[in-house]
């Protein structure tokens, strides 16, 4: 994996265009009396990854394991407490604030809930033209022309520009948030849980949707989804999360041929597959997961896991790589079974 | 899994349900008159996406409804649940037919231990001392898998996580041995290692109280495992009915087709889904005939304007196209 000493030469077609190293999110928990910090949530704790240009990076776990505090962390919507992102080379926590403005319109985020994230009150044109207009990329006729241009390419008809957000269908709603953030033309979207919450005919369309906007501007993407399946089919690697920390890395066919982590493993065998004929034996997990208030020693997931033996509850597991088939870019597993394997870094 | 037919006589019989829902712009149909068997100890999945109109089917059942059933007949065994009176009809709820919603935590009262919420349904429908309702709680939670029954039983709702409280509405909805489970979206708002325990448990209650379950869910994996005959709604009708393997193996409206190839399949990689375009549309546009023929690619002369009923393709198995009708359907029916 990159540990890139160098500086901002990463400029190439196949370099990172996301580079995070050690990134760690605490949450301060208030109360008490005096309302001050009694604790806090380990929401995110030394992630490690890069996406490359063009790429699409899955993020998968089950709901509270940090992925969207990692999104948000990338995009710099809250300061880490420790660790670094690095967008184009550049790391985010060096850039003066209009520094980090100009760098924040290279990346865009689109969320789960298309109601939310619109303004009632205002046009979806108003709410696509808005980012251009507050950068000054457009004005009046122009304007207008840009929006119109964005509402089409993502499959509305121009003249929806003057109409409100509950005239539109949820996937409509989603394709104007779409619309709005390509607005910039950014390198990066960030699309949390974009398709959970649509019907699986307009889940297609939006999948479909945002495979053509990679191929035509060369957008890289971290998707973060609870759903394996729509995953798998959208990125080109995988990563999962457990408990505000990465278990394993790899190609998506590969992880989903061979997942080595065990709990990745009892991630996929509890997925049903559409297809009766496929048998569904789901491993399943003992207890409860565990509170990121007071996340377990060791490996987080020795509480729960088949296979922890003694090192698991007192040392926490480096990075491995493991090769193998579909191992263009590194299978990486964070578990004591695979102790022998070489570092990753 | 038992026979994929329907039964001769089914436990649950629905027969030309119409529901219609007064609102601001006018009388909204939303079951266009659905008909559906359940038989005894069977599980049938109502499958579609939302709004299609599977909550309000089950809401009709269980009498929970704030719109109008127009017409149409509900037998439970040889009752016409129709027919019955309030307290009559609360006698069934809870005690002969039980139902699991998506959401515990909107089903749960978050004042009352979870203990005592057991212990009062146990005791509307039977008559228990209450140290009887306490210990016959304590068991139900135990059954249901909830670690430290005893101590869980002096609980609150928010100090569950969501797939204990699932347990918790489990069982209370078995808590009378009912004859019939009505799960709405059962595991719609809960992790997939969660689904998995909890599909698991809701089998295994199933085989041991021998109770049929309609499992109402748009989530065609989970409906792939757990169903034995499967039901596809689109826009307020079921377009679809069969045996499991018939809908996933030998779809024959072009709608469950459809949706089939839209669902990305980790077994069928491929660059793009096969979309379905358009949507579903709005009950006040509703076509006269099928509601699928403008998304629909078959589409031919006789769609748009006369309504299909279930033609038979197989024994226990039959969809509402006319490419189905012997008397109309084209030459070139598309195979399988
Ligand atoms: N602003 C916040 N304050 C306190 N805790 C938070 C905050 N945001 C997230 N968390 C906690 O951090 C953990 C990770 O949350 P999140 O990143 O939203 O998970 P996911 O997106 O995987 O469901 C959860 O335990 C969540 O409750
Ligand atoms: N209380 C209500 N008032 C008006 N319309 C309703 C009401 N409840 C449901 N509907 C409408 O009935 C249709 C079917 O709803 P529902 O059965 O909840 O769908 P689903 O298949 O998602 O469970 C939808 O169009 C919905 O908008
Ligand atoms: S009846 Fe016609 S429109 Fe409806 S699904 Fe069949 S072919 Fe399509
Ligand atoms: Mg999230
Ligand atoms: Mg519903």
């Amino acid at each position: 994996m990159p540990q890139a000493a160098s500086v901002s030469v990463n400029s190439g077609p196949q370099s990172p265009l996301v580079e995070v190293s050690g990134l760690r999110k605490y949450f301060p928990v208030r109360g008490g009396l005096f309302g001050g910090v009694v604790n806090q949530v380990r929401a995110v704790e030394d992630v490690s990854f890069s996406i490359k240009r063009g790429e699409t990076l899955g993020l998968v776990g089950e709901s509270g394991c940090g992925k969207t505090t990692v999104g948000r962390l990338l995009l710099r919507l809250i300061e880490p407490s420790a660790g670094r992102v690095r967008f184009g080379g550049e790391d985010l926590a060096t850039l003066s604030s209009s520094a980090l403005r100009q760098m924040r319109q290279r990346m865009q985020i689109v969320f789960q809930d298309p109601y939310s994230s619109l303004n009632p009150r205002r046009t979806v044109g108003d709410a696509i033209g808005e980012p251009l207009f507050v950068h000054g990329r457009a004005r009046g006729a122009e304007l207008e022309r840009r929006v119109t241009e964005l509402l089409e390419r993502v499959g509305l008809p121009g003249g929806y520009r003057s109409r409100y957000p509950h005239e539109f269908s949820g996937g409509q709603r989603q394709r104007v948030c779409i619309a709005r953030a390509l607005a910039l033309s950014p390198e990066l979207v960030v699309c949390d849980e974009a398709v959970s919450a649509l019907d699986i005919s307009i889940q297609a369309q939006i999948l479909n949707l945002l495979r053509d906007l990679q191929d035509e501007y060369g957008l890289t993407y971290l998707f973060i989804s609870h759903n394996l399946n729509v995953v798998r089919h959208i990125a080109d690697r995988i990563a999962v999360m457990y408990l505000g920390k990465l278990v394993e890395e790899a190609d998506a066919e590969r992880l989903f041929e061979s997942p080595q982590h065990p709990y990745t493993r009892a991630l996929m065998s509890a997925n049903p597959v559409p297809d009766p004929d496929v048998p569904l034996r789901p491993v399943c997990l003992q207890g409860e997961l565990p509170s990121p208030l007071d996340p377990p020693a060791g490996c987080r997931f020795h509480t729960r896991c088949p296979s922890a033996f003694q090192p698991c509850s007192h040392i926490v597991p480096e990075a491995r790589l493991i090769s193998g088939p579909h191992t263009t870019e590194g299978h990486r597993v964070w578990c004591h079974l695979y102790d022998d394997a070489p570092n990753s870094d | 899994m038992s026979g994929a037919e329907p039964q001769a006589t089914p436990l649950l019989s629905i027969r030309g349900l119409r529901v219609d829902f007064a609102t601001d712009a006018g009388s909204v149909p939303a079951v266009r008159g659905v008909d559906l068997d359940i038989g005894i100890s069977e599980t049938v999945a109502l499958v579609g996406e939302s709004g299609c109109g599977k909550s309000v089917t089950a809401m009709s059942v269980m009498r929970l409804l704030t719109g109008r059933i127009s017409a149409g007949s509900i037998r439970f065994g040889n009752t016409e649940l129709q027919s019955l009176s309030e307290p009559e009809m609360r006698r069934i709820r809870g005690a002969q037919i039980g139902m699991v919603f998506q959401e515990p935590m909107t089903s749960l009262n978050p004042v009352l231990t979870i203990g005592k919420q057991i212990e009062e349904v146990l005791t509307l429908h039977q008559r228990l001392t209450s140290s009887a309702a306490r210990a016959h709680a304590v068991e139900l939670l135990k059954r249901v898998g909830i670690p430290s029954a005893e101590r869980r039983a002096s609980q609150y709702p928010h100090e569950l996580s969501g797939g204990m409280k699932q347990r918790v509405m489990i069982a209370m909805a078995i808590s009378c041995r009912p004859k019939l489970l009505i799960a709405d979206e059962p595991t719609t708002a809960l992790d997939v290692t969660i689904q998995a325990q909890i599909m698991d448990l809701l089998g295994s209650l199933q085989q041991e109280l021998g109770m049929a379950v309609l499992l109402i869910t748009h989530d065609l994996g989970v409906v792939a495992h757990f169903a034995e005959r499967v039901a596809v709604m689109y826009a307020g009708k079921i377009v679809e009915q069969g045996a499991v393997r018939d809908i996933f193996k030998r779809a024959a409206h072009p709608y469950t087709r459809a949706l089939l190839a839209a669902l990305p399949d980790p077994l069928r990689t491929a660059a793009r889904l096969e979309a379905i375009p358009g949507r579903v549309p709005l009950p006040r546009m509703l076509p006269a005939g099928c509601a699928f023929c403008a998304r629909c690619k078959h589409v031919f002369e006789p769609c748009p304007g006369v309504l299909p009923e279930l033609f038979p393709i197989a024994p226990g198995h039959s969809a509402a196209c006319f490419l189905h009708d012997p008397r109309r359907a084209p030459s070139n029916v598309p195979c399988q």
